[in-house]
């Protein structure tokens, strides 16, 4: 069964991934590429039934080869999703045909299929049909968000999500809208950070014709169009006092009045609500209505910045490598271990945003297939920073790794449980690493 | 207790994720009390995991899953065995007699570091397949 026939070669120097099976729908051919996108090794599917090695969500009542094997006639490019070698829903495009021997009798057939999880996550970014399995995360903090989510999405009650800039909080809002029973109709996204107080009033909740000087006629607002749906209210902690008065109606009262509009109308909305602020802090300093601010805090979710789960900087940045080689129809293969330790290293004030830019931007300036330390811009990788301060001395990602927690122990007064704290990993997680890697910790007595 | 296994004609699903249908097992002690089928048809990961919880299952014994309707479902506090194999009947009885471990009730190929791959090479043979076992549940 081991044995690699010519067949196999032919089959193996395809992108595509190529199975064929019998007439039991056994598999009897399987190539690397069906292998690396299905996560099964060859020797492991030869022999096994098709839908225990693909795990598409056709395999039970809608088959494509059942329906090849029925009409004689292949099938082009069926867009299925499967579970791939991440364990994750990734959508392939598959063809199928028969397949006959030298007497034109039908022997079994072929199944083709090719990797579109890409196309349908650029799709997504266009069409920003963001779910929860869209974050991208190995965070332990993240996880503990990820576990509520669904209830959270489940129950209707207001959101207040609470986070820095760029930590992704739009893209939670989304996902809980997604998850929740309103997700078929699509949500409303309101920045009340961007407009002037008396625009965002207008916009949040219309206008009846003749309101104001150029009211024409009735404009419905951001509730309105936000009916039976979700109201995402980004920045709120910048609205002024006189709309937070007229948004705690709506959440406590279920209504409001459209500016001009003598006649109260329901709100059907579920509000899910943002901000980079302390909200807590502006109450006590009279900045944000306490009434209100309970009203919103029903459910409260805290991104952590990025500095704060550096486990989840390498698999960003594979993401967004992915994302632009597509985009910008580059072959950039990977980063250096030396730009990855640099990157490991930096704060990011601006989180997974300022990542992207910096992967945006390396992108600009890389002619190789790495993208190394001189790609990137001088905050992360200049002067002062980890790389120009030890990374000559770096040959292995081991050495970098040492260098990494060093610094990162160092910087928490040698404090192993507040290191890992900080590094978003488990304390056990940071021990073995330690014992691995020989770091010494200093005596505190000495110290 | 109730343990659930998504079907497809007599046999268990290959993907939980993509499941019609639900086979609901009542037992006690090794012994059936009664079973009944709930459609899934059409619902979503967390229509499926609030399904799970409403029903009161205890034990879910299933087929391939993307890993985060696993995690949705072990956050629920629900034991899940997946990626299994096999005829629902031939499947329940191994389980109730603590032989799932068998070969012919694995699938080929499992995730990348999860799902029972990680969790088995370290179990003695039938060390959790029984009811009541495995508390845990398995390594992610």
């Amino acid at each position: 069964m081991n044995e690699i026939t010519g067949q196999d070669i032919i089959l193996d120097s395809i992108t595509d991934g190529v199975f064929t099976v019998d007439h039991d729908w056994r598999i009897t051919s399987f190539n690397r590429a069906a292998e690396e996108i299905t996560g099964v090794p060859r020797t492991d599917a030869i022999g096994q039934l098709c839908k225990d090695v693909l795990k598409a969500d056709i395999c039970e009542g809608n088959c494509a080869l059942r329906q090849t094997f029925a009409t004689g006639k292949p099938l082009r490019d069926r867009v299925v999703t499967i579970i791939n070698a991440e364990g994750e829903h990734a959508p392939i495009s598959i063809s199928t045909a028969l397949l006959r021997d030298a007497d034109g009798r039908t022997i079994g057939a072929v199944e083709t299929f090719r990797d579109t999880s890409l196309i349908e996550k650029l799709r997504k970014k266009i069409e920003q049909k963001y779910t929860f399995e869209d974050i991208i995360s190995r965070n332990h903090r993240m996880y503990e968000l990820f576990d509520v989510l669904p209830d959270v999405a489940d129950s209707l009650s207001t959101v207040l999500i609470q986070g820095e800039s760029g930590t992704g909080k739009e893209l939670f809002a989304r996902a809980i809208h997604n998850l929740s029973p309103r997700k078929n109709r699509p949500p409303v996204i309101v920045n009340c950070g961007a407009m002037p107080d008396t625009l965002l009033e207008s916009e949040l909740f219309g206008y009846k014709a003749g309101a104001f000087t150029d009211a024409k006629r009735d404009k419905p607002g951001r509730f309105k169009l936000a009916e039976r749906s979700t109201i995402f209210l980004d920045e709120i902690g910048d609205v002024s006092p006189a709309l937070q008065a007229r948004l705690l109606r709506v959440l406590q009262e279920k209504t409001y009045e459209p500016l001009g509009s003598v006649k109260s109308e329901r709100a059907d909305v579920r509000i899910i609500a943002a901000t980079n602020r302390d909200l807590f802090e502006m109450v006590r300093q009279g900045k944000f209505r306490e009434d209100l601010y309970y009203r919103i805090n029903v459910m409260r979710l805290e991104l952590p910045p990025l500095r704060e789960r550096k486990e989840d900087i390498p698999l960003l940045v594979d993401h967004f490598i992915k994302a632009f080689c597509s985009l910008q129809n580059k072959a950039i293969e990977g980063i250096t271990d030396e730009a990855l330790a640099c990157l490991m290293a930096y704060d990011y004030p601006g989180n997974i945003r300022e990542l992207e830019n910096i992967i945006e931007r390396s992108f600009i300036l890389c002619k190789s297939k790495m993208i190394m330390p001189s790609h990137l811009p001088e905050p992360v990788c200049g002067p002062g920073t980890a790389h120009d301060t030890g990374s000559a001395d770096m040959t292995t990602f081991r050495d970098m790794e040492a260098a990494f927690l060093t610094n990162a122990l160092r910087k928490n007064g040698w404090n192993r449980l507040q290191t890992a704290r900080e590094l978003g990993i488990h304390k056990s997680t940071l021990f073995r690493k330690i014992k691995s890697l020989g770091l010494k910790i200093p005596d505190k007595r000495q110290s | 207790m109730k343990l659930a296994m998504p079907v497809w004609n007599d046999s268990l699903s290959t993907v939980l994720d993509f499941a019609d249908c639900l086979l609901i097992v009542d037992y006690e002690s090794g012994t059936i009390h009664g079973r009944s089928v709930v459609d899934l048809a059409g619902t979503t990961m967390a229509e499926r995991v609030a399904r799970l919880r409403e029903l009161g299952i205890r034990v879910l014994l299933c087929g391939a899953v993307s890993r985060p309707l696993d995690r949705m479902i072990r956050a629920a506090g629900i034991e899940i065995i997946p990626f299994l194999r096999g005829r629902a009947d031939d499947v329940l009885d191994a389980y109730l007699s603590g032989h799932l471990l068998e070969p012919g009730f694995m699938l080929p190929g499992c995730p990348r570091g999860y799902g029972p791959g990680r969790g088995m090479g370290r179990r003695k043979r039938g060390d959790f397949s029984g009811p009541g076992r495995n508390k845990k549940g398995w390594n992610i």
